[in-house]
């Protein structure tokens, strides 16, 4: 009886929140919304629309720590964020950051987990038996002694996401928790989180790119564009409209993209959507409502071959023979054992696999910041162990995750000619590659402004910009797609496309698959320092015990097209394009 | 990284952390104290005492690495510019390395400042010493306690969160700061930057504009961060925050502290009470003594005569003549050729390990 009243009174309340930052722009506009107990609320929106903001408010960062004008009323769990002080929200409400590098608040994982808790005076035995069971559901389990910078990214990402869970608040707030996970970690994060939902009735606001996961789970979803609620519903209401999701840069789930296309070309196909409730979110979905269709003969399967890959040259850009890689820490870790790996001219290589499995560990190789312990590493012929990284550097550009570790200048051009001086080029070589290069990523009118006031999104392109001037042969991306919304990660990988077709070879490290699927041509899977398999998409998608192991799950019409095989899907299809060209009307 | 906790199963490592803080403060009480050259010895003891906690606390001195040469640094130039300036205690002059003659009214010389003194020389000493007897503690504190147990144990003793807050912000700034950095460097090293290969020249004079500034803007906005991340975890919500750590006074702390203070209190006696400072008289013989003995020895075996020689032979060569006869003055006992000549050795050495560790080639 009483926790049906409970009930009616929404946890977190949000009515009419205008919000302007000090000296800063207008966040946020007329947001309207509620949650109830046990909801879990998604919210998408491109890089830079005010979803960090949003989750700012809901426990009381702003106004305590950045603060700026604010209309409208707030109230969490019944408190008022601009009259309670942060520390007594902090009890009610937590928020894991978007950030992995700068959440760490101690020196090691295991009393990163305690302190949370401890600091709500929970009962010893009970923190105890809360960090263990976070460290399992998170799969950091046997990493509790090491210090942040003996971790990998997606590792740090699963701590900060653990000690979220540790304290086990009532209202928990997740700022892109998963953007450099592995699919599968990515899958159980959202599944826990569901189940936390579920049983002990926490209220969860969840921001994030991946739109499968939020489809599959959120109670209901909230899109933001430029600062206002553009929509607000349960997904099913959200992910159908395609068009608008598009238009603020929100890619809803590859199979909800592809119904709608045919909803469009195939009259009824819309109203067969309706009968079983609502547009397909999911792969089984999509899959039982196809299977209807084609039995039916309402659809009928008309095989397209996908294209396939240009043909690769037999020069051989990266290699690395028996390479075995062993952190020299007080613990010493294994990051590579014996990896075996050619890269030839004019591939699109990606490298993926689970947290920690060495990805970049292998890149650093290649780019000499590490030396193999055992085994020799190889660029272009010559042995990485005896070359100066600064020459390296010619051959290979690197495009980081984080912009801000190298941008430095007083001005984009300033940026991209400091590369080329260090390559000792001549004057009027290096303002005819300023020029190139500012062409290329698009940012020609931009070429005055101070980097640092660039959106993330433009200094990325400055970044990418700054590696293409140096010409290289050579193009690694190590995680492109981290914390970028839809368009910024098809733009760079678009870049590299163009890279590829003017000979060059591209290496990426990506946790997307969707990405992966359809830029690469080649994948290395890798698990646990080793390579597990390594060949063309297609086939690797289909090999489910590597899949499995390496932590990777094939992209959405993949799994789709697998299971529709016997319907005369030859092929693993990778893009909604290849998969949409297979269907045509059935029957008479 | 420096100052880091490692965890190790040692005595100390079980220690309050609150003892270690007692050991700190007294430290600092101790060295504030010492301002006379007598009281050498008793920084000397303290620093042996110190010493012996390292050892128990297994702290290696190679953890200190890049603190020792900042040191090393300071502790060239202190005694550089005491031995110049200090004019009190003993005035005799070990090298000359400028003429700068003050004068009187009448034309005599009062002090020269071109002057190395051994009293300006043994203050430097005292300096020294003070500084290495509190930064030598330092490591006691930070690397064998962890964060949990230190800010546990401030809270026990009511110290206010807003001072914990920027304790536990401290503590993980340092190796934020150091994470970020490496980070910079491997970014700026993939565009062609290669700050090993430059020289010092190089580096003090354009190489470290790429690094510093990211890092500046980049720690300006993780501190931002930071304070966001402890707020979010409930930082300061209650007062009764749990112990992880069983932060209870056990036998080992209560004979931790008594060494400590009974330690510090014995060179408080030495310091004030102990009229005839018989520390400094048993060190002042141990080391006249050891330098008796050996001259002893020199001259019994007559190395003298052939260290002579050969200082001889070396103010004949023609570079070595120069710089042999600067050095070549009262105290340095006209050994000055042969010390300008290992001087020499090492800078050679020094230049050569530069070059030949460059092993690296340029591509292409
Ligand atoms: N500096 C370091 N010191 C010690 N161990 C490290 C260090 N950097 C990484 N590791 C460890 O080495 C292994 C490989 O790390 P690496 O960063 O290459 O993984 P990754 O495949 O890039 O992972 P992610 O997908 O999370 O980015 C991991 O177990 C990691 O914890
Ligand atoms: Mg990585």
């Amino acid at each position: 009886m009483e926790s049906a009243i409970m009930n009616e009174t929404p946890t977190v309340k949000v009515d009419n929140v205008t919000f302007t930052y000090e000296r800063g722009p207008l966040a946020l506009q007329e947001i309207s919304f509620e949650v109830k107990k046990g909801e879990i609320l998604g919210i998408l929106g491109a890089n830079g629309v005010g979803k960090t903001t949003l989750c700012f408010h809901l426990n009381g960062i702003i106004p305590t720590v950045y603060t700026g004008v604010e209309k409208g009323s707030i109230s969490l769990c019944g408190l008022d964020p601009w009259e309670t002080p942060i520390i007594q929200l902090a009890s009610k409400a937590s928020m894991v950051l978007q950030d992995p590098e700068s959440q760490f608040t101690t020196t090691n994982v295991e009393s990163e987990l305690f302190f949370g808790p401890a600091n709500l005076a929970v009962d010893r035995d009970e923190i105890l038996r809360r960090a263990a069971w976070a460290a399992k559901v998170c799969g950091i389990d046997g990493l509790e002694e090491r210090k942040p910078k003996e971790l990998s990214g997606g590792q740090k990402q699963r701590v900060a996401l653990a000690a979220g869970l540790t304290m086990l608040p009532e209202v928990l707030i997740l700022d892109e928790p998963t953007s450099q996970l592995d699919p599968i970690g990515t899958t159980e994060v959202f599944d826990v989180i569901k189940q936390l939902a579920n049983t002990e009735n926490m209220t969860i606001i969840i921001t994030s790119h991946k739109t499968d996961e939020i489809a599959r789970l959120a109670s209901k979803v909230l899109v933001l564009s430029e600062g206002s609620v553009k929509a607000l519903g349960t997904p099913r209401e959200i992910f159908s409209q395609t068009e608008l999701l598009e238009s603020v840069g929100v890619n809803p789930p590859a199979v909800t993209v592809l119904a709608a296309r045919m909803a469009k070309k195939f009259p009824g196909f819309q109203e067969r959507c309706d009968r079983i409730g609502g547009i397909p979110l999911t792969v089984d979905e999509a899959y039982l409502l196809l299977k209807d269709l084609l039995d039916e003969g309402f659809l009928q399967v008309e095989w397209k071959e996908p294209p396939a890959p240009p043909p690769v040259s037999d020069e051989i850009m990266l290699e690395s023979e028996n390479v075995t890689f062993v952190y020299p820490t007080r613990v010493p870790v294994t990051a590579l054992r014996d990896v075996n790996l050619t890269i030839h001219q004019g591939e699109i290589v990606a490298i993926v696999g689970q947290n920690g499995s060495g990805k970049t560990t292998l890149v650093k190789l290649f780019l000499g910041l590490l030396e193999a312990t055992q085994g020799v590493t190889k660029v272009e012929g010559e042995d990485v162990a005896e070359l100066t990284t600064g020459s390296i550097a010619k051959s290979i550009a690197l495009i980081l995750q984080n912009p801000d570790y190298q941008l430095f200048c007083i001005s984009v051009e300033k940026e991209i000619e400091f590369g080329l001086r260090n390559l000792g080029l001549p004057e009027d070589e290096i303002a005819r590659r300023v020029e190139q290069s500012l062409e290329e990523v698009d940012l020609e009118v931009l070429r005055d402004i101070f980097p640092f006031r660039l959106s993330f999104g433009d200094r990325r392109k400055v970044a990418a910009a700054a590696g293409i001037a140096m010409d290289p042969e050579i193009l690694i991306l190590d995680e492109p797609t981290t914390a970028q919304d839809y368009r910024g990660r098809h733009v760079l990988c678009q870049i590299a496309t163009r890279m590829r077709e003017k000979g060059k070879t591209i290496v990426m490290i990506s946790h997307d698959m969707d990405l992966v699927a359809q830029y690469a041509d080649r994948l290395v899977v890798m698990a646990e320092g080793r390579i597990l398999a390594d060949g063309p998409k297609r086939e690797i998608f289909g090999m489910h015990e590597v899949m499995d192991k390496a932590f990777m799950k094939p992209p959405q019409i993949t799994q789709l097209s697998q299971k529709l095989e016997s319907y005369g899907i030859k092929k693993n299809l990778v893009t909604v394009d290849e998969m949409f060209a297979c269907f045509k009307t059935g029957g008479a | 990284m420096a100052f880091e906790y490692v965890k190790k199963d040692t005595p100390l490592d079980r220690m309050s952390p609150l003892v270690k803080l007692l050991l700190m403060s007294l430290a600092l009480i101790l060295v504030i104290q010492c301002t006379k050259i007598e009281h050498i010895s008793i920084l000397l003891i303290w620093i042996i005492f110190g010493s012996l906690w390292w050892l128990v606390g297994k702290v290696e001195l190679s953890s200190l690495g890049f603190i020792l040469k900042l040191l090393s640094m300071l502790f060239v130039f202190l005694f550089v510019v005491q031995g110049l300036t200090y004019r009190f205690g003993d005035t005799t002059v070990i090298l000359q390395l400028i003429n700068f003659p003050f004068f009187d009214d009448h034309g005599n010389v009062v002090v020269n400042y071109g002057e190395v003194t051994v009293g300006g020389m043994m203050y430097g000493l005292l300096v020294m010493l003070r500084v290495i007897a509190v930064v030598s503690v330092i490591p006691i504190f930070t690397m064998t306690s962890p964060m949990t147990k230190i800010s546990g144990a401030l809270t026990k003793i009511h110290v206010p969160p807003k001072i914990i807050f920027m304790f536990i912000t401290a503590m993980r700034f340092v190796p934020l700061v150091q994470e970020s950095m490496d980070a910079i460097i491997e970014a700026q090293k993939t565009r062609g930057f290669d700050i090993d290969a430059a020289n010092m020249y190089q580096k003090f004079r354009r190489a470290y504009v790429p690094i510093i500034t990211p890092l500046l803007l980049l720690m300006f906005r993780r501190a931002m961060d930071l304070e966001v991340a402890i707020n979010a975890r409930a930082f300061g919500a209650r007062e009764d925050i749990t112990n992880m750590e069983d932060l209870s006074f056990k036998a080992r702390d209560y004979l931790g502290i008594i060494i400590i203070v009974g330690i510090f209190s014995l060179m408080m006696y030495l310091m004030y009470f102990e009229t005839t400072s018989i520390t400094w008289r048993y060190l002042s013989i141990i080391v006249s003594t050891i330098l008796t003995v050996m001259n002893g020895f020199i001259v019994t075996t007559g190395l003298d005569v052939i260290l002579q020689n050969l200082n001889q032979f070396l103010l004949s060569l023609p570079v070595l003549n120069w710089i042999g006869g600067f050095l070549n003055q009262n105290l340095l006992l006209g050994y000055g050729a042969i010390i300008a000549a290992l001087l020499i050795v090492y800078v050679v050495y020094k230049l050569i390990r530069r070059t030949t560790r460059k092993k690296k080639r340029v591509k292409r």
